[in-house]
């Protein structure tokens, strides 16, 4: 092991440095304490007042739902971020037990209720979407339009609906999605969906029910 | 325990002297910081807001809309 004495003191001033970097974070005063400094009185003003506002109505005991309830926002805003960011079929990953599942549906209405009057090239389900390539030998045409639309409808009744239509030389492919929540990676799902969220759903509708009585 | 041994307890001492050093130094000038930042007197008349809010690294915007959620929420509840 390397003695710290050998190392120079510029060095060991950089790692601590670096480390209270890191610990920034945990000690730093709340941004808002810090938008004072740059900020007019009159543009803080309306969020003091409604602050203010609320703590004179509902007094001490509300003070942890309004902490909790911004916890419920800032991870409900992850959520949406990460949503967006996979709001594309390319960039979805698989959600195996859906996508098997609605993959399923999709080929049975195609058998049953279409009677296999379109052809299915492929059909591929991830995380909300599904994306279905139909033969189109002869193009769009106005029968194949109308089949089209019968799986669109028959699909919708399934909570998959149509969302887009890509035609390529002989055949079209149709993306489905659902509004089924999204599932994330082990890490993004922590993120997004904190075990504390529970605590913090409880915490406000604890309060929202003694406010009933 | 032998010189080495000795050496190296010595050396993690000082490894965890120094962070420890280091977040106690970081942590007093945060507290100083936030000592000297400005609060509006509004605030300042309810500690229990205070507190609160010091309790998060947002802006005050993103307290309002979370009392203003609060208010919604019980508004439904309530109706």
């Amino acid at each position: 092991m390397i003695a710290i004495e050998s190392i120079p003191l510029k060095y060991r001033a950089a790692v601590a440095g670096a480390l209270a970097y890191l610990l920034w974070p945990w000690a730093n005063p709340a941004s808002w304490q810090y938008q004072q400094l740059w900020l007019d009185e009159a543009q803080t003003a309306p969020a003091v007042k409604a602050l203010t506002r609320f703590h004179k109505k509902y007094g001490d005991d509300a003070m942890p739902v309004l902490n909790a309830q911004l916890e419920l926002n800032r991870s409900r805003a992850i959520e949406d971020r990460l949503t967006a960011k996979y709001a594309q079929f390319s960039d979805q990953s698989r959600d195996d037990g859906w996508a098997e599942a609605t993959e399923f549906v999709i080929q049975y209405v195609v058998e049953n209720t279409l009677k296999n009057k379109i052809t299915l090239l492929d059909s591929e389900c991830r995380n909300t979407m599904c994306r279905i390539e139909v033969a189109t030998p002869e193009g769009l045409t106005k029968a194949l339009n109308k089949q089209i639309t019968v799986l669109a409808g028959t699909l919708k009744a399934n909570e998959l609906e149509f969302n887009n239509l890509i035609e390529r030389k002989k055949s079209v492919l149709i993306e489905f999605k659902s509004d089924k929540r999204m599932k994330f990676g082990f890490i993004e799902e922590r993120i997004a969906r904190p075990a504390a969220r529970k605590e913090w759903t409880d915490t406000v509708n604890t309060w929202l029910n003694q406010q009933k009585k | 325990m032998d010189r080495h041994g000795e050496h190296m307890a010595q050396s993690a001492k000082e490894i965890i002297g120094y962070a420890v050093g280091a977040y106690l130094s970081m942590a007093l000038l945060n507290g100083l910081i936030g000592l000297a930042l400005p609060l509006p007197a509004d605030i300042k008349a309810a500690p229990a807001l205070e507190k609160t809010l010091k309790q998060q690294d947002v802006s005050l915007d993103e307290w309002q809309k979370a009392a203003e959620r609060v208010e919604e929420k019980r508004k439904l509840a309530l109706s």
